[in-house]
């Protein structure tokens, strides 16, 4: 082998371990997709009541709740409670069935107050929202607590009428994007 | 040998060491880091993934959850004990529910087992099972792995990019790591 094939010989082996160093895996050309931020994997627990109109209430909890059948108080007929906790957050859900449409609860602070009297507390509103779920308005009141945030939200779709309380720590970030993405979630299919 | 090719020698080693570094630096996940799970007091699976597994705070359902999101896939590992009843190979290919639970518990829907396939892996009859769904609008690829430990069935469970083959051959090297050590053996074990 003459001195200019070694040379080259030598120069490609030194350039393929360079590669084989620099490149992830090996030198194998393989198809290739990352995960990305958008590729959201968390636990989902889903809640599901069909309303009395037909339609499917339905959204999904990051841990798995207790149901409880509380004793009907007025002006609702019947009552149902959703509670989950876990480090750092705690959701109280309430659907509760009216007699009539027409008597449309309160979604104001002392309305939420009165439904989630275990919940009290000193509370410094910090907004007031709607959002559509199912073309009806969800209404969002949120704040703070000390070092809590929490936020309450209420809808009514004829006879039904949910209320939601929501509780975590001010700084604990990934609790508060586990109770926005069970915000998120809500539906009615 | 004459001096000179000794010098280069170890200019070469010096090189491939100080690209390995580099290597690790722009690609944290060329090197795997071993997690170490515990089972019990005297046992922990050992399983090597490109991120650490983290445990979660909570239990699905009497399972101990852990779960890492990695460059090319996500997994979750669900530890469900049996209680008394020592866990038996079986020889149905058909997943356990408890994996169709995990799919439901991330969302995933449409799901179709493509493959069902019985491996050995550390001694032990381990099966996997592959699936293909729908999440969030997007494809994956969806590979499931049973292994009976003690009074335990380890399920683990990796998520992917509906082609991406750098994913699979991945998660193939993930789920053929895994090892049972003795607790005790190796002093102070971390819990998650």
């Amino acid at each position: 082998m003459d001195k200019k094939r070694k040379k080259w010989l030598r120069n490609i082996g030194v350039i393929m371990l360079v590669l084989y160093e620099v490149l992830p895996g090996n030198l194998l050309w393989r198809t290739e997709v990352e995960m990305t931020a958008a590729d959201d994997f968390f636990l989902c627990y889903p809640v599901a009541e069909t309303m009395r109109d037909g339609r499917t209430f339905s959204f999904y909890l990051p841990v798995q709740p207790d149901k409880k059948q509380p004793a009907a108080a007025a002006p609702y007929v019947s009552l149902s409670e959703f509670e989950a906790a876990a480090d750092g957050y705690q959701i109280r859900i309430l659907h509760g069935v009216l007699e009539t449409a027409a008597p449309a609860p309160r979604f104001d602070l002392a309305g939420f107050r009165q439904a989630f009297s275990q919940a009290a507390g000193n509370f410094d509103v910090q907004g007031e929202g709607l959002r559509l779920a199912g073309n009806k308005p969800l209404h969002i009141i949120e704040g703070v607590d000390g070092n809590d945030r929490k936020e309450y939200l209420g809808f009514q779709a004829g006879r039904d009428v949910w209320l939601f309380y929501f509780q975590c720590a001010e700084d604990d970030d990934m609790a508060k994007a586990m109770l926005e993405r069970a915000i998120e979630s809500i539906a009615i299919n | 040998m004459g001096k000179v090719k000794h010098t280069r020698i170890f200019i070469l080693a010096c090189l491939l060491w100080g690209m390995a570094c580099l290597k690790y630096a722009v690609f944290p996940e060329v090197f795997w880091p071993s997690s170490c799970l515990a089972v019990n007091d005297t046992s922990q699976i050992e399983m090597q993934v490109p991120r650490e597994l983290k445990a979660l705070p909570g239990e699905d359902e009497d399972c101990k959850v852990w779960q890492a999101k990695c460059n090319r896939f996500f997994v979750d590992a669900h530890l469900q004990p049996w209680g008394d009843e020592p866990v038996e190979l079986v020889a149905d290919p058909t997943p356990p529910e408890r994996v169709y639970k995990t799919l439901a518990r991330y969302k995933v829907k449409d799901v179709v087992l493509k493959e069902a396939d019985l491996m050995a892996i550390d001694g032990r009859p381990v099966w996997r099972y592959e699936f293909t769904g729908q999440k969030d609008g997007k494809a994956y690829e969806i590979v499931a792995a049973s292994y009976p430990i003690a009074h335990n069935s380890y399920i683990v469970t990796y998520f992917y990019h509906a082609g991406s083959e750098a994913a699979r051959d991945d998660v193939l090297r993930s789920i053929k790591s895994l090892q049972v050590t003795d607790r005790k053996a190796k002093g102070e074990n971390k819990q998650t």
